[in-house]
């Protein structure tokens, strides 16, 4: 029997698999993908842009991988976008790494909205410092828009022409700004892990092991504590005996045959899809609604990022594929509250570089090039001239966006898949349309010839959040502040799931402090925990 | 074949870059967009191939019209199929500095970050809001 069995090896699993291993439990993880090979990345071939559509697409529905589940978003404003596979959603993402701010733990104390979180920033930061060693930082000491803290591991970033345009407007303006902290190594960091070298498309894998995943970071070092990983293991249901305690996982394995896996604790790091609709579908005497759900809440209060982008073109060439996509420079210039704006909380702006042939063509930063006569003339004006800024708002949780199970769609092994259902609210609109201003104004003064700004980009279903969320009371909330849920003492939740709001910033850094703490309180209460007879 | 006409179409050739036509066979045999140029090729009229240009963009602007979901999954597929085609990458990369290499391995060269950069920013005041460290 397992001390713990881990649901996801992702970000979060991966950092608890390993805090939990290194202590000296018996850990195992159950993973519904397999390795991706570093070196298997399109990056390396002609045709690496074909598989940005087709089989590295960040919509599951679209990309239809073997490892994926469908997603049923007919009644959602927003996509999907995540991974399945070792490594989880770290395998494409772009490794944006900002921490919460102290303000974000707080919005019902200091802004009257929401709820606060049952732990403060300074609960968090020592895990956050322990994280930001394991995957590697690259960033900048100083930022005035947030508290200091310790040297990040490597430089930042390089930022480009782009960037160094947008900063100048943004001084002009007399708007923060400050160097993107992203998980990716400026030097060689970590175990066979070397810099990065700009290519670009960080989303399609690095085969220079620069960007962090946690197949790269957390992994080699978790297995080498002697995690037992096991892969293309899809989890159908989380186990309890008659006090509502769980005992275990069934699963299918690579076979389609049902295994089941003992365990003394379990812990759930699906992702805020994945996490609550393995929950609902945990359904037992003492849970008939879902696995900790008495309260009606697993599943409700999904939080996205609500993303909105102005596109600048510029006259000069701009050669944005050069250096990471995601990354170099943000401004959190608007991201407290300021009731002047008429919306409560913010957003921040970050700048991401340009496109490739193809990105440039089908459009998305920039609506699709024509077809037809002018064809190229547009392609040759947009193509390496533009930068875009994106608007990253906080979405603040209401109860009906939600994740149910589908009654209309069901993964290859009949489960019911995981059905969003999600809108936007004004206060969000409000901030959406303050931040294309914005960033409009910003292009304007960094002297953009033709600015384009889009209100929502659809397919950013990227941060999955608050679908079982923490609290302190059992009554309002599905988890307490170690992660541990309120109804099921020795089930443990680990991803975006748990969080009480979504704050206006990439939670992936937020994600891993949080498991790497609830990690630290099962090793402390490891006597304590009631674990099922 | 209605194939070339219809890339023709969507993808005009210039003085620099060549017609979409010339990625018509990869298009029709890939396993993932083969379809999508099949389904529109079931919608074109029988006389499209020989119709004069006018007439041809006419008739996919009614169709783009009348099948937006299926034109566009066309554009993306041949778009995609046209940008990685290597003649076309040659082109672009003589024309903007774009290397016709793969991302990978090479990567791209960047002047490194500059601390210098950060002079103004980095002289202002906290922007954060200070809040209780204790939960109530």
């Amino acid at each position: 029997m397992d001390d713990v069995l881990i649901v996801g090896a992702g970000a979060s699993g991966a950092a608890a698999a390993w805090k939990l291993a290194t202590a000296g439990f018996k850990v195992a993880c159950l993973e519904q993908g397999t390795w991706v090979n570093p070196s298997d990345t399109p990056s390396l071939r002609p045709d690496w842009e074909v598989a940005r559509q087709t089989t590295h697409h960040p919509n599951p529905n679209v990309r239809h991988g073997p490892a994926d589940y469908p997603v049923d978003d007919r009644d959602a404003a927003i996509k999907p976008f995540l991974y399945n596979a070792v490594g989880g959603s770290t395998i494409l993402w772009g490794a944006h790494f900002p921490r919460f701010r102290p303000s974000d733990f707080k919005v019902k104390t200091l802004d009257g909205v929401a709820d606060d979180w049952p732990l403060t920033y300074e609960d968090l930061a020592p895990y956050y410092a322990e994280n930001d060693r394991m995957m590697g930082v690259s960033g900048l000491s100083g930022d005035p828009g947030n508290p200091p803290r310790e040297a990040r591991q490597m430089p930042p970033v390089p930022p480009g022409r782009a960037a160094l345009r947008m900063a100048q407007a943004f001084d002009r303006l007399g708007w923060h700004w400050w160097p993107t902290d992203v998980a990716i190594n400026t030097r060689p960091y970590g175990a066979n892990r070397g810099a990065c070298n700009n290519c670009g498309p960080c989303d399609l894998g690095c085969p220079q092991g620069a960007r962090s995943a946690t197949d790269v970071t957390y992994w080699p070092q978790a297995l080498k504590a002697g995690v037992t990983l096991i892969t293309n293991a899809r989890a159908f249901e989380v186990e309890t005996d008659s006090q509502g305690r769980a005992t275990g996982v069934a699963y299918y394995d690579a076979d389609g045959v049902a295994q089941r896996r003992r365990a003394h604790v379990v812990a759930l790091a699906a992702n805020g899809l994945g996490t609550p609709r393995l929950m609902l579908l945990s359904r037992s005497r003492r849970f008939p609604n879902g696995l900790a759900n008495d309260t009606d809440l697993v599943g409700r209060r999904l939080m996205h990022h609500p993303t909105g982008m102005v596109t600048g073109t510029f006259a000069e060439p701009m050669e944005g594929w050069r250096g990471p996509f995601a990354v170099s420079i943000l401004s959190q210039q608007f991201y407290e509250t300021d009731p002047s704006r008429g919306f409560t909380r913010g957003y921040q702006m970050q700048l991401i570089r340009s496109d490739g042939p193809v990105g440039t063509a089908v459009g998305g930063y920039l609506p699709r090039v024509p077809w037809g006569p002018g064809h190229h003339a547009r392609f040759r004006q947009v193509f390496g001239h533009t930068a875009s800024l994106t608007i990253t708002t906080e979405d603040l949780p209401r109860p009906e966006n939600r994740v149910t199970l589908s009654d209309a769609l069901k993964d290859r092994h009949g489960i019911p898949a995981p059905k969003m259902t999600y809108t936007l609210d004004d206060n969000t609109w409000a901030m959406i349309r303050h931040g294309i201003a914005s960033a409009t104004r910003a292009f304007t003064e960094a002297g953009a010839v033709d600015i384009t700004p889009q209100d929502l980009v659809v397919n950013a279903g990227f941060h999955l959040m608050g679908t079982a969320c923490m609290g302190a009371a059992p009554a309002t909330s599905v988890v307490d502040a170690n992660s541990r849920a309120h109804a099921c003492p020795n089930l443990v939740i680990l991803d975006g799931s748990v969080f009480t709001t979504a704050a206006a910033l990439n939670p992936t850094s937020t994600i891993q402090a949080l498991a790497l703490r609830a990690a630290a309180a099962l090793i402390r209460d490891r006597a304590r925990i009631g674990v099922a007879a | 074949m209605s194939a070339f006409a219809l890339l023709d179409t969507l993808i005009p050739g210039d003085a620099d870059f060549p017609a979409g036509g010339r990625i018509a066979t990869a298009l029709a045999a890939h396993d993932r967009f083969g379809p999508q140029l099949a389904a529109i090729l079931d919608l074109l009229p029988p006389n499209f191939r020989d119709a004069d240009p006018d007439t041809r963009f006419a008739t996919l602007t009614a169709l783009e019209s009348a099948h937006p979901e299926a034109f566009g999954a066309l554009i993306v597929a041949a778009y995609s199929l046209y940008y990685t085609d290597p003649a076309v990458i040659r082109v672009i990369g003589r024309l903007t500095g774009h290397s016709a290499a793969p991302p990978q391995p090479q990567g791209h060269a960047l002047p490194p970050f500059d601390p210098a950069m950060v002079a103004i920013p980095a002289a202002r005041p906290p922007l954060y809001r200070p809040t209780p460290k204790a939960n109530p």
